[in-house]
């Protein structure tokens, strides 16, 4: 890292205000409520949703509203090191920051005394996986029907070299100097999650910040889209075939209608 | 932005949602009629918020996945997916999950759960008794009479055709496709009933109970699956009648 200049292009080539590419499918589990499969450079990341429902096990459940357990997980293989399968430090904040942004997100006080279950299963890890998890996870709970403020649209930024660069690949992350998950409501602009590792300073932070929100707005938009499309049949359906807002313009984001899950498949066919 | 769907099926929905001739409702970003948590469906304080719209502080916003759904006066969402909340009134399919000396716990596709007691039902229960004249597992189609803050809903059996049912089966749809099942003025249903001889209770949370011939009930079924893959399209009554003339037929 140290010896590219500060003018060179990414690890990857990218630009420093590009995202990976993003491929994101809402409904891709049919025993699930709701579900969603995002691919986001190279993570590849399930959610399913379940809910709301009676726990099996009654304590902490509130009775003014529901409860977000969000379960973060990381398959053995996700990693090129075998991850030792369990819960860990990690996946335990990951899972708890998850949480808590997606209750800022859905109508918890419409279901008292219940629970809301949001599995992420990770099967690929390329960093970034929380920022995926967490723009999959806001896409899967609006397919399950849950009331909702919002979606939640999540992007990290990074410091490389002293220079701030939006959605940081697996090396960037590595031997980078920092870096920042953002999750926003798009709407409001809420900000729902906001981490920082490693030290960014004022000025970098407020553009990193700026960035960061901009991405998340292009991320609502593959949202939009991939829920849309669950329920866009040519030919069948009431609702007009939605109008891509893929950011033309930019390789960065691509909504691939040729590759999709077998499952949506189906549903076309029929 | 509808495709021209005369449809004389379920409630009215017309091709009008979209228009955004006006600045109510002017949301560019949605496609068509299908609306997105968090969409922007008009101006507060413009037009009454019904279901699955949230008042925000200058727009009205969707707060479920589902088709938007305006009234002259109000504005609302039906949803493509989504757990049956209770309302009062609403009219059921419920099993007895638990009873106690002197109630009832029913399943009504709802994660608070009901209840019903005794003096509400058409019996003169006496304490203690409850288990004899229903156990866990029974049927039976009875009335919301309240829902509580929690969400959890007093049932009552005291009514026109409320009542238990013996034999028959409980098979599932999306509760917010049993409008469309229906019909208007009740017209689907009939159909379904008339063309396959069966006994058919509608519960609002999506259960419906059906008793009858083995055929019929297949039929039945057939019918209950298309109207539960169909939330998003139209001309779902004319393929309903489809499948009950092609059986017919056949």
């Amino acid at each position: 890292m140290a010896a590219k200049g500060a003018n060179q292009g990414r690890t990857d080539g990218r630009s420093d205000d590009e995202i990976r590419p993003i491929r994101l499918h809402a409904g891709v589990l049919n025993n699930a409520h709701g579900s969603a499969y995002i691919e986001w450079g190279k993570n590849k990341i399930m959610v399913g949703v379940y809910g709301p429902r009676k726990p099996a096990r009654q304590e902490g459940l509130r009775p003014d509203r529901a409860l977000v357990r969000c379960t973060y997980n990381m398959a053995p293989f996700s990693v090129s090191d075998r991850k030792r399968p369990g819960r860990d430090r990690r996946s335990l904040e990951i899972s708890k920051v998850l949480s808590e942004a997606l209750t800022n997100a859905v109508l918890v006080e419409r279901f008292p005394r219940t629970v809301i279950d949001v599995n992420v299963e990770v099967l690929e890890a390329d960093a970034g996986t929380r920022c995926a998890a967490l723009t999959a996870a806001s896409v899967a709970l609006a397919d399950a029907g849950l009331q909702m403020r919002d979606l939640v649209s999540a992007c990290a930024v990074g410091v490389v070299d002293g220079r701030v660069v939006l959605d940081p690949s697996r090396d960037e992350d590595n031997f980078g100097d920092g870096d920042m998950p953002i999750g926003i409501l798009p709407s409001s602009g809420e900000i729902v999650l906001l981490q920082m590792d490693g030290a960014l300073g004022p000025d970098q932070f407020g553009s990193a910040l700026d960035l960061g929100v901009e991405a998340c707005r292009r991320i609502h938009a593959l949202q939009r889209d991939a829920l849309l499309m669950r329920y866009c049949q040519d030919g069948v359906s009431r609702i007009e075939k939605p109008p891509f807002s893929g950011y033309g313009g930019t390789d960065t984001i691509i909504m691939d209608d040729e590759e999709v899950p077998p499952i949506w498949r189906e549903e076309v066919m029929e | 932005m509808i495709r021209g769907d005369p449809a004389p099926d379920g409630p009215k929905r017309v091709g009008m949602i979209m228009s955004a001739q006006d600045n109510d409702v002017a949301n560019e970003r949605s496609s068509g009629n299908l609306v997105l948590p968090g969409d922007r469906i008009g101006r507060t304080g413009s037009i009454r918020a019904g279901n699955g719209v949230m008042k925000g502080e200058r727009y009205l916003i969707a707060t479920q996945m589902g088709l938007l759904i305006r009234s002259e006066r109000s504005v609302h969402v039906i949803p493509m997916k989504g757990r049956y909340r209770p309302g009062k009134g609403d009219f059921l399919i419920g099993i007895v999950k638990d009873h106690t000396p002197s109630r009832w716990f029913f399943d009504i596709n709802t994660p608070q759960g009901a209840r019903l007691h005794s003096s509400d039902t058409p019996w003169s229960v006496d304490f203690g008794r409850t288990g004899e004249y229903m156990n866990v597992g029974d049927v039976a189609y009875l009335k919301v009479m309240e829902v509580d803050d929690m969400g959890r809903a007093d049932l009552t059996m005291k009514g026109p055709g409320l009542r238990k049912l013996r034999s028959g089966q409980v098979m599932g749809i999306r509760p917010s496709q049993v409008p469309r099942l229906i019909g208007r003025n009740g017209s689907l249903i009939a159909a379904v009933k008339r063309r396959t001889g069966c006994r058919i209770f509608i519960g609002k949370n999506g259960w419906i109970w059906v008793d009858g011939e083995d055929a019929g009930i297949e039929m039945v079924r057939r019918v209950l699956d298309a109207v539960d893959e169909r939330p998003h399209m139209g001309g779902v009554s004319e393929h309903i009648l489809g499948i009950l003339g092609e059986e017919e037929r056949g």
